[in-house]
């Protein structure tokens, strides 16, 4: 079960205003600015409280919407009283900038739909470019058991509470000693794990005899087979018999 | 060279080229007029009636096609890059420069209110959009417009196919 953070994503100020002013359904001229001011910090403050980073074009479109705000509180001044008439409402440059956006977003929407038909034709050039994307990764949950885990996590703990001894001391690891070991285990046996290896090693071991086996595989010695995914890593000893059985 | 053959070489001229071809091309490539060129594609589109093929118009030529019913089979062969979905912001600001071309990244900027260069980017390697010029003034600005692959892409005939501006506002 996921947990999911539902969240409206807005392609910028003029986005979110529009958009509040939807649904407040108020006339567009006639935006009731107090209201629609709250309604943006409050959105702005919700995503602070999901630690969003918050875009500073949203930031200047608050200061904007807030200096519209107190201009509308303050009283006109007599003179202006006078030319009422002429007077131009400061939330004028505002609508026309919201109405010019507007039709952008929905003229947006007719390309979206037309790039989606068209997308239904195909030309012959067009094969060349074909995206062919075979992830390489697969996911591990496929046939992975809540039980695989649990295992796997046992395995590690009983390994931990075996090897409690802390490897204070650093020893040199030989690259040369550590092939020499898996040349050693290998004899008379016709794979091993690689876990098997690593049992009781020091990390610095782990790490030697890790390029111990890539060395040995390069050299043409052994190879290494994994069945599934994060499954058991075996090693087998390379010889022409096998490749040719196999 | 009969009729018939013309129409041949008509056919043969939509299926290589790699872009629409107009009526007006093709008709300066074998020596017919306009109206001619027109008729036998009429024919030609007559004939693939049943087959995979089809000629649609656009961007002011003729492409061939395949028919729209054939889709869903096609994309499991794997989906064009040109059909990768475009972003919200990327197909405003392409909306945007349609209407508005030829048109600097500032003005894009001042009606989106947001930064829009990430968008630009993002058209320009489509090949929706590229510079048509520079903008008199300080710093000379880049301008941009559409292409003629903008309109291939959207299955538009012409510009003058995208909604009327006055019908927004």
């Amino acid at each position: 079960m996921g947990y999911v953070v539902r969240l409206e994503v807005y392609q910028g100020p003029f986005d979110l205003l529009l958009d509040l002013i939807a649904k407040n359904e108020v006339d567009i001229w006639d935006i009731p600015i107090a209201a629609i001011t709250e309604q943006y910090l409050e959105y702005l403050y919700s995503l602070q409280e999901k630690d969003l980073a918050i875009a500073g074009e949203f930031l200047v479109m608050a200061a904007t919407l807030i200096r519209l705000k107190s201009r509308l509180l303050l009283p006109q001044d007599t003179q202006a009283e006078v030319e009422e008439e002429e007077c131009v409402d400061p939330r004028t440059e505002l609508v026309e900038q919201l109405l010019r956006y507007k039709f952008f977003k929905e003229a947006a929407g007719f390309l979206q739909e037309r790039y989606g038909e068209a997308a239904r034709f195909f030309t012959k050039g067009q094969q060349t470019e074909l995206v062919n994307l075979i992830p390489i990764y697969t996911q591990p949950a496929g046939d992975l058991t809540l039980d695989d885990l649990r295992e796997a996590y046992e395995r590690l703990r009983s390994e931990e509470e075996k090897g409690q001894a802390v490897h204070e001391v650093l020893a040199r690891v030989s690259l040369q000693e550590r092939i020499a070991l898996v040349r050693l285990q290998l004899v008379g046996r016709p794979r091993l794990s690689f876990r098997t290896l690593l049992r009781e090693c020091s990390p610095g071991e782990i790490v030697g005899t890790f390029l111990a086996v890539l060395e040995l595989v390069r050299l043409g010695e052994i190879r290494v087979v994994q069945q599934r995914l994060f499954g058991e890593i075996s090693i087998e000893p390379y010889t022409w018999e096998v490749e040719v059985n196999s | 060279m009969t009729l018939a053959e013309a129409r041949v070489i008509v056919e043969g001229l939509i299926f290589a080229a790699e872009r629409p071809l107009s009526a007006k091309e093709i008709g300066e490539i074998i020596g017919l007029d306009q109206p001619a060129v027109e008729a036998l594609v009429e024919e030609i589109r007559r004939q693939h009636m049943s087959g995979a093929l089809a000629i649609r118009m656009v961007a002011g030529g003729y492409q061939m096609v395949t028919k729209p019913e054939l889709a869903p089979w096609i994309e499991k062969l794997g989906r064009p890059v040109v059909h990768a979905p475009l972003s919200a912001a990327a197909t405003e600001t392409l909306a945007i420069i349609a209407y508005e071309q030829p048109i600097t990244r500032a003005e894009i900027e001042q009606i989106r209110g947001v930064r829009s260069d990430s968008a630009l980017t993002n058209l320009l390697d489509r090949g929706l959009i590229c510079e048509v010029g520079r903008k008199e003034g300080p710093g000379r600005p880049i301008l941009y417009g559409v292409t003629d692959k903008f309109l291939e892409h959207f299955g538009l005939r012409s510009i003058e196919e995208l909604p009327l501006k006055s019908i927004g506002q």
